[in-house]
């Protein structure tokens, strides 16, 4: 069974209006579970738009969703924030942290917003999640006190935070010098390798791109694939 | 318990650091509003001096006295008697005014002009209670007083000694010519006083004093010595006329910096927390919890400054400004929130998230 099925998928913004966009035109495509792809096109080509729906940060016009062998088109508003948190973790370019929050603080947020977890079980596993990324004893350190690698540890932490099935990167490494993106990107092998999770990555990075096992290109609102 | 972690969470390390940011700007409402009061204070008394500018006429103690303050721009103790317009001799009023310190010492309904009309006529006494017993006698309320020599009486307390002085004999039942200590007033003695029957000077230098006094006493209007007044009043104007316009400025602009600074990060923080597996609704109501905690402490702590001060400057302005002004922000912050859940997380985490 495919993590997720898509089936001409729609994506209309400002429908109906002068100023419409048809960002996706029919996008049908299936991601196996385990599996570690990269999705690459020119800016305005639709991977931030197939990423966040996807993630359920969006919704979709037209065509059909199924992710773990389930429609969502029918989910209400409180059923795809519960599988935002429970089954998918974002990281995003610009790292996506509250700044005025320390890095534990930042790890825990997903694990208070998750009902199945315990609240005295927050602190210790947010800070097993740090430690494993290296930074446990940044722990306490305001967010935007750290280095730009620093930071988009702790933004892998909290996307892990939940243990998700899905893993969705935009532009991971886009803020980061060659060194930190190399180091990021073997965290993202680590975590699709050893603890099986499906990570899509969009990326502008050929090299990056280079490193997942399928590549996918949008182009124009449509997939074009490469193994 | 987990929502108000979730809240707990989201303000507790930069908590104190926004509250004291709100506190700041607040405090310079507080200040303003202030200032803005000391301005009112004169502005009343300028248009008190006007309406009864034609009524005054004075009788100075000393001329070289007046002649010294006219030179340096300084007031005075004077003895002014006022008359009406009509000058048949029915009425003569005497008042005894020392200086502007003293009329920044009473409260704002005299120089206001608001006259207290209390029913004075089952009191035996009014009284002017030490400033030690203002918070059991307050300025404007009836009360019965007792004395060995005289057993209870029914009092209207018209006033309050300033903290610096004190009765010489607390039992006393007169007026005493002499001193500023005067304790209580048989009602009778204030008609007399009234008739001219024991007109002599009579300075009364209170902390605080209830204008129904002035009412019984049958004094319709004081007036001071426009001339010796103005300038020093002009003077008085310009600081905190300056302060005002100097606080406006600076705290509006601070205030509305940091209302589209926060309205930012709001957006910011809602963003990732719907990222995060939060709902809309969930995300504005954590939003909303933080929002209510940054303006209604800072808001509660000014306002019980405000009202101290109120209180120990002597200022009748309304807390009302500063109370609509907290609820305002409040619904300003709810209509920021109602914004917030009308806008597209995913719009804002494209914006917002990428280079």
């Amino acid at each position: 069974m495919s993590l997720i099925r898509l089936d001409h998928l729609e994506k209309y913004y400002n429908k109906g209006k002068e100023t419409q966009v048809h960002a996706l035109k029919g996008v049908s495509l299936e991601i196996e579970s385990g599996e570690m792809v990269a999705l690459m096109g020119v800016s305005g080509s639709g991977k931030s738009t197939l990423l966040h729906i996807l993630g359920f940060l969006d919704s979709f016009d037209g065509g059909r969703y199924d992710f773990e062998g389930a429609g969502t088109s029918s989910l209400k508003a409180e059923e795809l924030a519960r599988l935002r948190n429970e089954k998918i973790g974002f990281v995003m370019q610009n790292f996506g942290l509250i700044l005025h929050q320390n890095a534990l603080q930042n790890v825990s947020l997903p694990l208070l917003l998750n009902k199945k977890t315990k609240y005295a079980r927050i602190r210790p596993r947010a800070l097993r999640l740090l430690q494993d990324l290296g930074i446990g004893e940044k722990a306490d350190v305001p967010v935007d006190q750290l280095s730009g690698g620093q930071q988009q540890r702790v933004a892998i932490a909290r996307a892990i935070a939940n243990k998700p099935k899905l893993l969705l990167a935009d532009e991971p490494t886009g803020a980061l010098d060659s060194q930190t993106a190399e180091e990021v990107m073997q965290i993202f092998h680590r975590l699709n390798e050893e603890k099986g999770m499906t990570v899509i990555l969009a990326t502008h990075d050929p090299r990056i791109a280079a490193e997942c096992s399928r590549i996918l290109y949008l182009e124009d609102g449509r997939i074009n694939e490469t193994q | 318990m987990k929502l108000f972690q979730l809240v707990c969470s989201a303000v507790s390390r930069d908590l104190f650091k926004r509250i004291l940011v709100s506190l700041e700007l607040i405090v310079g409402l507080v200040l303003l509003y202030l200032c803005t009061g000391l301005l009112e204070k004169y502005r009343s008394i300028d248009q008190l001096m006007e309406k009864y500018a034609d009524m005054a006429a004075v009788e100075p103690n000393d001329p070289e006295q007046i002649a010294y303050a006219q030179a340096h721009g300084t007031l005075f103790e004077a003895t002014v008697m006022l008359t009406g317009e009509n000058e048949t001799g029915a009425q003569r009023f005497f008042g005894e005014i020392n200086s502007l310190a003293y009329y920044q010492a009473v409260p704002m309904e005299l120089a206001e002009g608001t006259w207290f009309e209390a029913d004075v006529q089952d009191c035996q006494y009014l009284a002017v209670v030490p400033y030690s017993l203002r918070g059991r006698f307050p300025c404007g309320q009836r009360c019965e007083l007792y004395f060995l020599e005289t057993g209870p009486i029914s009092t209207y307390v018209c006033g309050v000694m300033p903290s610096d002085l004190t009765f010489g004999n607390t039992g006393a039942v007169y007026f005493d010519d002499t001193n500023l200590s005067i304790l209580l007033c048989p009602t009778e003695a204030v008609r007399d006083y009234t008739e001219g029957r024991l007109a002599s000077h009579r300075y009364v230098k209170l902390d605080e004093i209830d204008p129904g006094a002035l009412r019984v006493l049958d004094i319709d209007a004081v007036a001071l010595v426009k001339d010796l007044i103005h300038e020093g009043n002009r003077q008085s104007m310009a600081a905190p006329g300056f302060l005002c316009i100097t606080l406006l400025v600076l705290f509006g602009t601070a205030l509305l910096g940091e209302v589209f600074l926060s309205a930012r990060e709001n957006e910011k923080d809602y963003a990732i927390r719907f990222l995060c597996g939060a709902s809309v609704r969930k995300a504005v109501l954590i939003q909303g919890g933080v929002n209510i905690a940054i303006i209604l402490i800072p808001y509660l702590l000014s306002l019980v400054a405000a009202f101290a001060l109120k209180i120990r400057l002597y200022l009748h302005s309304t807390l009302w400004p500063l109370l609509a002004l907290t609820m305002g922000s409040v619904v300003l912050s709810f209509v920021q929130l109602t914004a917030l859940s009308r806008k597209s997380p995913a719009q804002i985490i494209g914006r917002r998230f990428r280079q």
